[in-house]
C-alpha cells in the first residue's frame, strides 16, 4: 500500500510539474517536448521555528564558505548541484550579486544531458535558482546584470530574468522592452502574453501598453508578435470589416492579428471563404496575419501558406513556416503533407518547406520513400532533395549507414550533394565515429 | 540548415521527475515571500553578532530547512484528499458548466502562484470515467479549459486508469491532450506487468497511440517483472523493448540481459534481432560493468581494425558515467580540491582493465573533462609528452568538445595548443567554427564584444572569421563589420573566396 500510494504521488508531482512546463510553453505538445524545464525558486517557510531563526541569520559569507566547502565532499553531480541550488535560493536573498557571481563561476553547461538545454535559463543549470530572486525584484535584479558585472555570461541571466518576470509580471516586462536586447524581445513578449492568456485583464493590459508606444515600424512589429498569442474567438468577418475599414496605425494592426487569429483553427474552406472578401492591395499583410499566430492545432497551415505564396510573401514564409511545418508534421497526415509538398514551386524559399513538409513519411518508412523516390525523374529538384532528407532520416533516426550511402549516391547536383555528405559527417562526428580514429 | 535535429526526449527522464516534481510541491504549496523579500539584507547585517559558521554548519542548516521531504509528505496528504473529494462529491449533471465555475475561480490566481484545485481534478476525474471523448472534445474548446486540463490531467488520468481500468480511455487518446492519456496509461499497465492486459487493450488503439503506449511502459515496469517483459517483447516481436529496459535498470540490468543472450532456451532468432536492434550497441558501449573483453567482443565483429577508436569510445562513455554517478570529480578539481594526476589515479582504479589495456585512451578522455573545468591545469596529464603529440591531444578538446562552456575556457584550452603546423592551424580555425554559432546564440550581443575585445593574434583573427560567417545569415551588415576587423590574409582569402 506505501508503494502504491509513493507511485500515486509521484504521478501526482510528475503531472503538475509537466501541466506546468507546458503551459509555460504550450506549443510542445508532450509528444515533442525537447527541453528539460528545472525551475527551482520558490522555497517554503521551514517547518520549526529554530530553522527558520538560524536561516535568517546567515550572511553573505556564510553561504561563500559553504559553497567552497562543497568542492571537498563526495557528493554525487546531481548531489551537489541540488544542494548548489538550494544554496543560491538562499544566497540571493541576502546577497544577490556574490551569489549570481558564484552560481556563474560554475560551469556553464549541463553534463548530465550535455547539449540539452534547460528551460529559460539558456542551458545554464543553475540559474534557475534565481526566478523568484529576480521576479520578486526585477528592477534591482536588471540593473546589477546590466553592470557589466557578469562579462560575457550576461545574456544568460537576461533570459532568465525575461523568463521570470513574465511569469510574475507581464506587463511591467512589456513596459522595459526598448531595454531588452532586440534578439529577446521576441522571446519577452511570447512570456508575457502566454501566462496572460487566461487573464484578460493582464492581457488587455499589455496590449495597451503596446498600443501606447509611438507609431513606427518597431512597435507594429512589437504588436505583430504580441498579436500573435492572442487567444482564438471572436467575429472573423466582423474583425476583417473592422480592420479594412480603420485607419492606419497601431490599432489597424491590431485588428488586422485579431482577425488572423480568429481563424487560428478554422478549417481550409472558411480561409478560403474569408479570403475571397480580402482585396488584392490588402492580401499581402493578410497572408502574413493568417499564418503567424498559427500553430500545431492550425489544420489549414498548408492552406495558408498556399495563400501567403499566391500573395507573393515569399521571404516571410522562408522565415516563418519551415518551423511551423515541423510541428504541424507530427499532427497530420505524413502522406498528404508529402503530397502536398509535390506541388511546391522551384525556389530557394520553397527548399527548406520541402523538407519539413516530407521529413516524417521518409523517417518513418525507408522502404515506401525509396520507393516513392525512385519513381521521380533524376534530376528532378524535388528527388535531389527527397535523397538528401532520406540520407538524414536513415543516419539520424534510424542509424543505417548504408541506406544513406544509397541516397547520397544518388544525388546528381554536386554542391547539394557536397553538403549532403558534410551533414553525414557531422553525424559520423557527433555519435564518435571519427575521433580519435585519426584527424 | 536542413539538418533535422538529434532525436529529442520522447518521455521524462528520472532525474526530471524528481526536478520537475520539486517544482511541482513548491508551487502546490505557493511561498512565503512576504516574509523573505526586501529587506531580508539589511535584516541580516542587523545580526551582525552572529556566531560565524563553519561551511559545514551552513550546508546542514541549508539542508534542514530543506522543503523536499515535506513536500513529499504533503504529496501524500494531498493524494489521500483527492480520493476523498472523489469518494464524496456528488457527480453534478452538467459537469462543463460545473467545471466552468470552478476554473473561474481558480484562474483568478497568476500562473506563477496558481495551485491545483482538487475540486477541479474530481470534476475531471468523473467526466473522464463516464464520457473521456466528451472530455477531450471540451478541453480543446479554449484557453481556459486546456489550462485546467494541463494543469490537472495527469494525476486524474492515474487514479482513472487504476480505478476504473484503461478500457475507459479507449475513445480520447487521440488529439491534443491523448499523449497524456497515454501516460497515466502506460504508468498503469507497466506497474501492473501484465502482459494480457497490454496485449488486450492494444486492438483498441490506432497504430501511432499504440507504438506511444508500447515505448513508455518501460518507464514503470518493475524490474522483478523482467520475465513478464520478455513474454510481450516476444508477443510484439520487438527484441528492442528489452535493450531499453536493461538499460533502464543499471548494472542490474545489464548483467540480466547479458545472461539473456546466452540462454539456448530462448529463442535463436528472437536473440538475433535483439542483437541486431539500434540501441544494442550503445549498450554494450554503456556497460561499464561488463568485462572489457565481452564488450570488445560484442562490438568487435562491427568495428574490427577500429581497436584504438573503440577504446576512446569506452573510455568517453565510462568516465562520463562515473563522473556523473559517482563522486563528481570535475567539480573537486575545477574548485582546485584535486589535481588531475589524482583524479587520474581515482579513475584507474574505478576502470581497472581500460587502465591497463588502453591507459592512453582514458588519459586522453579524462583530459577531455578536466580541460573543460581547468584548461590550465588538466594540461598536467600530458606532461612528458612530445611536444607534437601533446598538441594533437590537446587541441582534440576545445575542437570536438566544449559545448556551452565559458568561451574564456575555451579560449584558454586553445591558448596551450601552438599554431605553428598547417595541420594544427587547420584544426584551431575548425574549433572556432565549431564552437562560434552556438556561442554567438547563446550570447548574443555579449559574445560579440566578447569577440572584439580579444587581443590581436590567431584567435582574435579566428574568432572574428567565425563569428562573421555564423551572423552572415541573419545580420549581413555586422558580418560585413567583423570582416572588416580581420588582418589575417589567409583568413581574408579565405572569407572573399565563400568558403
Amino acid at each position: 500500500m506505501k508503494q502504491r500510494i509513493a507511485t500515486h504521488a509521484a504521478a501526482l508531482a510528475v503531472g503538475i510539474a509537466l501541466a506546468a512546463t507546458i503551459a509555460r510553453n504550450p506549443a510542445d505538445s508532450p509528444s515533442n517536448s525537447s527541453s528539460e524545464s528545472v525551475v527551482i525558486g520558490e522555497t517554503k517557510s521551514s517547518r520549526t521555528g529554530r530553522e527558520t531563526s538560524r536561516i535568517g541569520s546567515l550572511r553573505s559569507e556564510d553561504f561563500r564558505r559553504a559553497w567552497g566547502t562543497l568542492a571537498s565532499k563526495e557528493h554525487s553531480l546531481g548531489d551537489r548541484r541540488g544542494l548548489q541550488l538550494e544554496l543560491l535560493v538562499r544566497w540571493a536573498e541576502v546577497d544577490l550579486e556574490g551569489a549570481l557571481q558564484a552560481a556563474m563561476a560554475e560551469a556553464w553547461d549541463n553534463d548530465n544531458n550535455p547539449g540539452f538545454s534547460v528551460l529559460g535559463t539558456a542551458g545554464h543549470p543553475l540559474i534557475g535558482a534565481f526566478s523568484k530572486a529576480f521576479a520578486d525584484r526585477p528592477l534591482d535584479a536588471w540593473k546589477l546584470i546590466n553592470s557589466g558585472k557578469f562579462g560575457v555570461g550576461a545574456h544568460i541571466l537576461r533570459e532568465q530574468w525575461v523568463t521570470s518576470v513574465a511569469a510574475k509580471d507581464g506587463v511591467l516586462l512589456v513596459s522595459m522592452l526598448a531595454e531588452v536586447p532586440p534578439s529577446m524581445r521576441e522571446l519577452a513578449i511570447n512570456r508575457a502574453m502566454d501566462e496572460a492568456k487566461t487573464r484578460p485583464e493582464v492581457l488587455q493590459a499589455i496590449l495597451a501598453k503596446l498600443l501606447a508606444l509611438p507609431p513606427g515600424a518597431e512597435t507594429d512589429h512589437w504588436l505583430k508578435l504580441a498579436a500573435t498569442n492572442l487567444p482564438d474567438g471572436g467575429d472573423p468577418v466582423a474583425l476583417r470589416e473592422q480592420w479594412l475599414n480603420s485607419q492606419e496605425g497601431p490599432s489597424t494592426t491590431l485588428a488586422l492579428m485579431s482577425w488572423g487569429a480568429s481563424l487560428r483553427r478554422a478549417d481550409a474552406a472558411t480561409l478560403l471563404k474569408q479570403w475571397e472578401g480580402i482585396p488584392d492591395a490588402r492580401r499581402g499583410e493578410a497572408a502574413k496575419a493568417l499564418l503567424s499566430p498559427m500553430n500545431y492545432e492550425s489544420k489549414a497551415l498548408t492552406t495558408a501558406i498556399d495563400l501567403a505564396m499566391q500573395a507573393g510573401e515569399w521571404e516571410y514564409l522562408a522565415a516563418k513556416a519551415p518551423e511551423q511545418l515541423r510541428s504541424h508534421a507530427h499532427h497530420t497526415d505524413p502522406v498528404k503533407l508529402a503530397e502536398w509538398a509535390m506541388d511546391l514551386p522551384e525556389r530557394a524559399e520553397t527548399v527548406e518547406l520541402f523538407h519539413r513538409s516530407v521529413d516524417r513519411y521518409i523517417g518513418e518508412d525507408l522502404p515506401r520513400a525509396k520507393g516513392w523516390l525512385e519513381e521521380m525523374e533524376p534530376g528532378d529538384w524535388r528527388r535531389e532533395r527527397g535523397l538528401a532528407e532520406y540520407s538524414q532520416q536513415a543516419l539520424r533516426r534510424h542509424q543505417d549507414p548504408e541506406a544513406s550511402r544509397w541516397a547520397l549516391d544518388r544525388i546528381t547536383d554536386p554542391a547539394l550533394k557536397q553538403a549532403a555528405e558534410g551533414w553525414r559527417q557531422d553525424w559520423e562526428r557527433e555519435t564518435g565515429k571519427v575521433r580519435f580514429g585519426g584527424q | 540548415m536542413n539538418r533535422i535535429r538529434p532525436l529529442l526526449l520522447t518521455g521524462l527522464t528520472h532525474g526530471l521527475a524528481l526536478a520537475a516534481g520539486w517544482l511541482g510541491w513548491s508551487r502546490w504549496q505557493g511561498t512565503d515571500s512576504k516574509e523573505t523579500t526586501g529587506s531580508a539584507a539589511a535584516k541580516s547585517e542587523s545580526r551582525a553578532e552572529a556566531v560565524l559558521l563553519a561551511g559545514d554548519e551552513v550546508l546542514e542548516t541549508v539542508q534542514a530547512a530543506s522543503t523536499r521531504e515535506a513536500d513529499a509528505q504533503e504529496a501524500e496528504e494531498l493524494n489521500r484528499e483527492f480520493d476523498r473529494v472523489v469518494a464524496t462529491m456528488e457527480v453534478p449533471e452538467d459537469l462543463a458548466a460545473a467545471l466552468s465555475a470552478e476554473i473561474a475561480e481558480w484562474l483568478k490566481d497568476g500562473k506563477d502562484q496558481r495551485k491545483p484545485s482538487l475540486k477541479i481534478m474530481a470534476l475531471l476525474y468523473h467526466w473522464t470515467a463516464l464520457d473521456m471523448t466528451g472530455l477531450m472534445k471540451w478541453a480543446e474548446s479554449g484557453d481556459a479549459e486546456s489550462d485546467a486540463l494541463l494543469w490537472h490531467c495527469i494525476p486524474v488520468f492515474s487514479k482513472v486508469a487504476k480505478d476504473k481500468g484503461p478500457e475507459v480511455f479507449a475513445g480520447g487518446l487521440g488529439g491534443k491532450f491523448g499523449g497524456f492519456a497515454i501516460f497515466a496509461l502506460a504508468q498503469e499497465l507497466g506497474s501492473t506487468a501484465d502482459p494480457a492486459r497490454v496485449l488486450a487493450l492494444k486492438a483498441s488503439l490506432p497504430e501511432d497511440r499504440w507504438l506511444r503506449l508500447r515505448g513508455q511502459l518501460l518507464n514503470s515496469w518493475p524490474f522483478e517483472q523482467k520475465d513478464a517483459l520478455v513474454e510481450l517483447a516476444m508477443a510484439e516481436n520487438q527484441a528492442a523493448m528489452l535493450v531499453g529496459f536493461a538499460g533502464r535498470n543499471g548494472a542490474e540490468g545489464t548483467r540480466w540481459l547479458s545472461d539473456l543472450m546466452a540462454d539456448e532456451s530462448l529463442d535463436a532468432g528472437f536473440r538475433e534481432e535483439l542483437q541486431k536492434s539500434p540501441g544494442w550497441k550503445n549498450f554494450v558501449l554503456n556497460g561499464t560493468t561488463m568485462p572489457l573483453d565481452e564488450r570488445l567482443k560484442l562490438l568487435g565483429a562491427e568495428d574490427e581494425g577500429r581497436g584504438r577508436d573503440l577504446f576512446g569510445q569506452l573510455a568517453e562513455r565510462d568516465l562520463s558515467a562515473i563522473l556523473k554517478n559517482g563522486r563528481d570529480w570535475r567539480h573537486t578539481f575545477r574548485h582546485g580540491e584535486a589535481d588531475a594526476a589524482e583524479v587520474l589515479a581515482a579513475m584507474e582504479k574505478e576502470l581497472p582493465e581500460l587502465a591497463e589495456r588502453a591507459p592512453e585512451a582514458l588519459r586522453n578522455q579524462l583530459f577531455i573533462q578536466l580541460s573543460e573545468e581547468d584548461p590550465e591545469r588538466a594540461m598536467a596529464l600530458l606532461d612528458g609528452l612530445p611536444e607534437d603529440e601533446r598538441a594533437k591531444i590537446a587541441i582534440q578538446a576545445p575542437r570536438w568538445y566544449f559545448g556551452n562552456i565559458d568561451p574564456n575556457h575555451f579560449l584558454a584550452a586553445l591558448e596551450k595548443v601552438p599554431a605553428d603546423t598547417p595541420e594544427l592551424w587547420d584544426a584551431r580555425l575548425d574549433a572556432w567554427n565549431n564552437k562560434t554559432p552556438r556561442n554567438h546564440a547563446r550570447l548574443d550581443q555579449e559574445y560579440v564584444a566578447w569577440v572584439r575585445q580579444l587581443p590581436p593574434g590567431v584567435d582574435r583573427e579566428m574568432a572574428l572569421f567565425s563569428l562573421a560567417n555564423a551572423v552572415q545569415a541573419k545580420d549581413g551588415a555586422l558580418a560585413a563589420e567583423l570582416r572588416g576587423e580581420l588582418t589575417n590574409a589567409a583568413l581574408k582569402q579565405r572569407m572573399e573566396g565563400g568558403r
